[in-house]
């Protein structure tokens, strides 16, 4: 006490208002916006006698800007078809689409202030997904639809993928390569970061199947020149070169320095190619021939127009609802979690409460958007164990198994990693 | 064998085209004494107009690569001298990287504009379809174009700086501007003409690098960094020993990949192997001399411990009233405000007091939240002291090899340390979780529940405070005086046998505490952080909004906090302002030149009344005017470079 009191009057004010602050503190700390509520009070919250009004938080701007712009898009698209033909119970549907720009506080901001005014969250996609996912733990009857990218988002039982995706990875594809071409050594590039943790699931569920690793390299997402690890794969003999953990930009560079060296391993498989763009970022798309896709998706860049209906819908809405929209992985994502929301909203009754609609996502066991998906279990969070198989020919995108339609089952074909 | 000369091929190769990249920042440092952050961002300008040009209008290849080489990049090099870089000679490290990285931002935010980001767009190599096989490997005309021209610039710069008399009174003005004046050159010309041919430069190297790369905004720009390390082996003055840095690093690099074995955490050395050669460059080499001189610059005054008290006591009082009122997403921002700011803090110690730039204080931070994440579960008061001691150590440990450098040299170390653990330990799984993302508890204090957005915001405002006020007791302390002193001259204070070793060591360990502190609290308030919260460029943001708004005093940090914490709300909140957002960032940090204190950074009106009336009075009193007060003199301030 002597020593405050040696202290100047001035000291001894700023010290005490810090007292009475902290202590404030303490008491407005334990007021309303503390711990974990259990449901958002109004139990119709978002839903109108006229609307329903939904949410999604994806990446739009920021350092990479127009990163998910699909996501959004492709929800409006589904959301204008729907209220064109009506809406859902006399009810118009509402799109209200937050950007994250690619920041974990704004993720955070974005879901809690929609948290309270939407009946359900639809197709966000954000790298900072794990941010909001804290905000979404408060509700207990707040769905969620939508291929989470954080572990924390998907493992939260309000959450229901169109296409669950667990760790690990599907096989069938790797199980034709294998038997179809004799391929074995795999060569792989990688994305550093958090696409290595897929790509390790990835490269294990290739090794349950017979294959051996012969060259891989994780790289840094400013890196260009991959000419020595060609150089290296060709010394290796690498008869498969895997490159599904990285952007299509770093493909098209990949492809197109392979392409340059005159290597050509039996085998080039990634994912990534299916898009729009893709053939834009090479110059000569013959560096890509031959290239193979597999997908749990149909080829909605409008290969599979004439076999699956939803394909030209898709492509046709997302032209009427945003002439400037491009028809992405993540736009048909939207499409199709759009679709697998209205159908639980259909199925949740005339005077649907939130509850209601995350009990009837929990009721759909079976989903494959009229063929746009392969089909999954979508209350259990089961994966699909049937795909297609697409080829890169003379520059477009040809299906090859199946060769005319539909997709094709291995059962038992989905590596389940266990971390171990 | 076969496999060595292939790799060989493919280094020397990629040492070219280093070596291109840093000949035009070799040359604006050799001419005007500013290292030049912006060179790649004047190349992918450049780059975008010769397509724009040449694929997107149709015109002739030719016309295109005169036009955007020999007119348009020059015509952008000698306006930026004019405009920008002639106010900042003498000026303090800070403002000149500020200004520089201002206008990288700038040009970035008009690429963004003109050219929509989002389209893929690529650039046919030049004598497409030719190429030639050497050693195993098969290399096209147009790389061979990109050696050849490396070797021709390399060589007729060297010959042009020191052979030719325009290249001689170049040079002259740079060593002593005044001098050159007085022996009949003109300085403002030789300056210019320094800028416009390294902007020349820089749009060759973009127009021969982007058909090898892809047309993209971000990668053109960030493709210069690893020419630094080349820079760096010439000293930013040697032109044949920068091609011969460049090469080497080419070839290191092919036989890394080459050769070290596959599956482990060797085989993703790579992209940290130039800062590993950039800081062994600048520690082996010799110690040139750094080209630099006195700036008079008005440092702010410094509150006194009283005002500093009462102002903090009332900024708490505040920030209980606005958690009161202000939603809490709003509460959410502003805390990270508080929370950029507590790392801003660590800048004023030592960058605003020390003259020490670093470009690495969100490492720093990120180590600070990954110490919190692992040791604070639960916010386990532990976690926020192993924060700090780990920052700290860090930061000391960094600060060990950086004893003997200084100015840019020290900065370039900082941004190599920040690069390197971007890549190898932020983007590591093995450091953070599989998902790349770590969770950070609040702190836990018995008795007070944090876990309110409400109640952290006012936590972190009282945090704010006593860091604030910390930091104003340093600068009034002995240490403070020391740090002022090193540096506005760290050759007058060894002088007078102050051991800057010391001095240095004890800010750099302070300082990364400070972040550390800040890292381990900011992540308490997202729950959870990831690699690109710490990245090089957000660190070199954070400096340079702190610059902008004032790093030598607490008002400007945080001013410069809230700035970056509301930076990404509004860009989400106004999606058409999302390029204007870092070409206004950038304007801002150019107005570094003409405000080297920043926006916040003098006295406040209210101080300036104040002070004014006391003159005024003591005017009237004395009958006769008063010489200045102490605070508006000249003070020589070093360049720190």
């Amino acid at each position: 006490m002597r020593a405050i009191s040696r202290l100047s009057p001035a000291r001894r004010t700023g010290i005490g208002l810090t007292c009475v602050v902290v202590l404030l503190a303490g008491c407005s700390g334990r007021g309303a916006d503390d711990g974990p509520s259990t449901a958002s009070g109004d139990p119709t919250t978002g839903i109108t006698d006229d609307e329903v009004v939904v949410g999604n938080v994806s990446a739009v701007s920021g350092p990479i800007p127009g990163l998910f712009q699909g996501a959004p898009d492709g929800v409006e698209a589904y959301f204008a078809k729907v209220n064109a033909d009506g809406g859902v119970h006399g009810r118009q549907l509402r799109l209200i689409s937050k950007d994250d720009a690619l920041n974990c506080n704004q993720n955070a901001t974005a879901t809690r202030e929609l948290a309270g005014q939407v009946a359900a969250f639809v197709n966000s996609y954000s790298v900072f997904d794990g941010c909001g996912a804290e905000e979404l733990a408060k509700y207990s009857d707040l769905a969620d639809v939508s291929n989470g990218v954080d572990a924390r988002v998907t493992q939260r039982e309000q959450n229901f993928s169109p296409s669950p995706a667990p760790a690990g990875s599907r096989t069938g594809g790797f199980i034709y390569y294998r038997d179809t071409f004799g391929v074995k050594t795999i060569g792989s590039i990688y994305g550093n970061g958090a696409a290595e943790s897929s790509w390790r699931e990835q490269i294990a569920a290739l090794e349950s199947v017979g294959y051996e690793l012969g060259y891989a390299r994780g790289i840094a997402a400013s890196e260009t020149d991959f000419t020595a690890d060609i150089i290296r794969m060709r010394d290796a003999n690498v008869d498969f070169l895997y490159l599904n953990a990285v952007n299509a930009s770093v493909l098209a560079l990949v492809l197109k320095q392979a392409k340059q060296q005159d290597w050509r391993p039996k085998v080039i498989a990634s994912g990534v190619a299916y898009d729009g763009e893709f053939f834009d970022l090479l110059d000569d798309p013959s560096a890509a021939e031959g290239l193979f896709f597999d997908s749990s998706s149909a080829m909605f860049l409008g290969e599979d127009r004439d076999t699956v209906p939803q394909v030209g819908e898709f492509l046709d809405w997302m032209e009427k609802a945003n002439p400037d929209a491009v028809p992405d992985l993540f736009a048909m994502y939207g499409w199709v979690s759009a679709m697998l929301f209205v159908q639980a909203l259909e199925a949740a009754g005339e005077d649907p409460t939130r509850q209601d609609i995350v009990d009837a996502l929990g009721e759909i066991d079976s989903f494959d958007a009229d063929g746009m998906l392969s089909g999954a279990d979508v209350a259990a969070k089961e994966p699909s164990e049937c795909y297609l198989l697409g080829q890169v020919q003379d520059g477009k995108y040809v299906r090859v198994l199946p060769e005319d339609e539909g997709f094709t089952c291995e059962p038992g074909g989905y590596y389940f990693d266990d971390g171990s | 064998m076969d496999t060595f000369l292939s790799l060989t091929v493919v280094g020397i190769v990629a040492g070219c085209i280093y070596a291109l990249t840093a000949a035009g920042l070799v040359v604006t440092y050799t001419t005007s004494g500013i290292f030049n952050f912006a060179h790649g961002a004047i190349g992918m300008i450049s780059a975008f107009a010769f397509w724009d040009l040449s694929q997107n209008r149709g015109w002739p290849v030719p016309i295109a690569l005169v036009l955007v080489v020999f007119v348009l990049a020059p015509l952008i090099g000698m306006f930026v001298e004019r405009v920008l870089i002639r106010g900042l000679q003498g000026a303090a490290l800070d403002a000149s990287l500020t200004v520089t990285v201002g206008l990288l931002l700038l040009l970035i935010g008009l690429a963004a504009a003109i050219w929509d980001p989002a389209t893929a767009r690529t650039l046919p190599q030049f004598f497409s379809g030719n190429s030639v096989s050497i050693g195993g490997v098969v290399v096209t005309w147009h790389q061979l174009t990109v050696v050849l021209v490396a070797v021709a610039v390399a060589a007729g710069l060297r010959l042009f700086m020191f052979n030719t008399r325009p290249g001689i009174a170049t040079r002259a003005v740079v060593d002593d501007r005044d001098l050159a004046a007085l022996a009949g050159a003109t300085p403002g010309h030789f300056s210019q003409l320094g800028w416009g041919l390294g902007a020349m430069l820089a749009a060759v190297a973009g127009i021969l690098l982007a058909p090898l790369v892809n047309l993209d905004i971000n990668t053109l720009t960030l493709l210069v960094i690893n020419g630094y390390a080349a820079a760096m082996v010439g000293r930013l003055r040697n032109l044949p020993l920068t091609f011969a840095g460049g090469v080497a690093l080419g070839l290191i690099e092919a036989y890394a990949v080459g050769y070290l074995p596959v599956g482990n955490a060797l085989s993703q050395i790579k992209p940290i192997i130039p800062m590993v050669f950039l800081v062994v460059a600048l520690l082996v080499l010799p110690q040139g001399q750094l080209r630099g001189r006195m700036a008079s610059i008005r440092p702010p005054r410094v509150a006194g411990a009283r005002e500093s008290l009462v102002m903090g006591g009332v900024f708490v009082a505040v920030a209980v009233l606005l958690s009161l009122v202000l939603s809490e997403g709003l509460l959410a921002t502003f805390s990270l405000g508080l929370g950029f700011g507590l790392v801003m803090l660590s800048l004023v110690l030592l960058t605003g007091y020390g003259g020490q730039v670093s470009l690495c204080q969100l490492t720093f931070a990120g180590l600070g939240a990954y110490a919190m994440s692992k040791y604070g579960t639960d916010g386990a008061p532990i976690g926020l002291l192993a924060a700090v001691g780990l920052a700290g150590a860090v930061g000391a440990l960094v600060a060990l090899p950086a004893l003997r450098l200084r100015g840019l040299y020290l900065a370039l170390s900082t941004l190599a340390f920040a690069y390197a653990m971007e890549s190898a330990f932020f983007n590591n799984d093995d450091a953070f979780s599989l998902s790349l993302s770590l969770p950070v508890d609040r702190l836990y204090i018995p008795g007070i529940d944090l876990r309110g957005q409400r109640a952290y915001f006012v936590f972190l405002a009282v945090v704010f405070v006593i860091a604030a006020v910390s930091v104003l007791w340093v600068r009034r302390s002995g240490l403070g005086r020391r740090l002022v002193a090193m540096g506005d001259s760290p050759a007058a204070s060894a002088t007078m046998g102050m051991s800057l070793t010391r001095t240095k060591l004890v800010v750099f360990t302070l300082s990364a505490g400070l972040a550390g502190l800040g890292g381990a609290l900011l992540g308490g308030q997202q729950g959870l952080v990831g690699p690109a919260d710490f990245t090089l460029l957000a660190s070199i943001t954070l400096l340079l909004i702190t610059v902008t708004m004032g790093i030598r005093t607490v008002t400007g940090v945080l001013f410069a906090g809230i700035a970056l914490a509301f930076g990404p709300d509004i860009q989400a909140s106004f999606p058409a302002l999302h390029d204007i957002v870092p070409i206004g960032v950038g304007l801002g940090a150019i107005g570094i030149a003409r405000n080297p204190n920043g926006l916040f950074g003098g006295n406040t009106p209210l101080q300036w009344l104040r002070e004014r009336r006391a003159r005024d009075a003591d005017a009237a009193r004395n009958g006769a005017a008063l010489p200045a007060p102490r605070d508006s003199q000249e003070v020589p301030v070093a360049a720190g470079q």
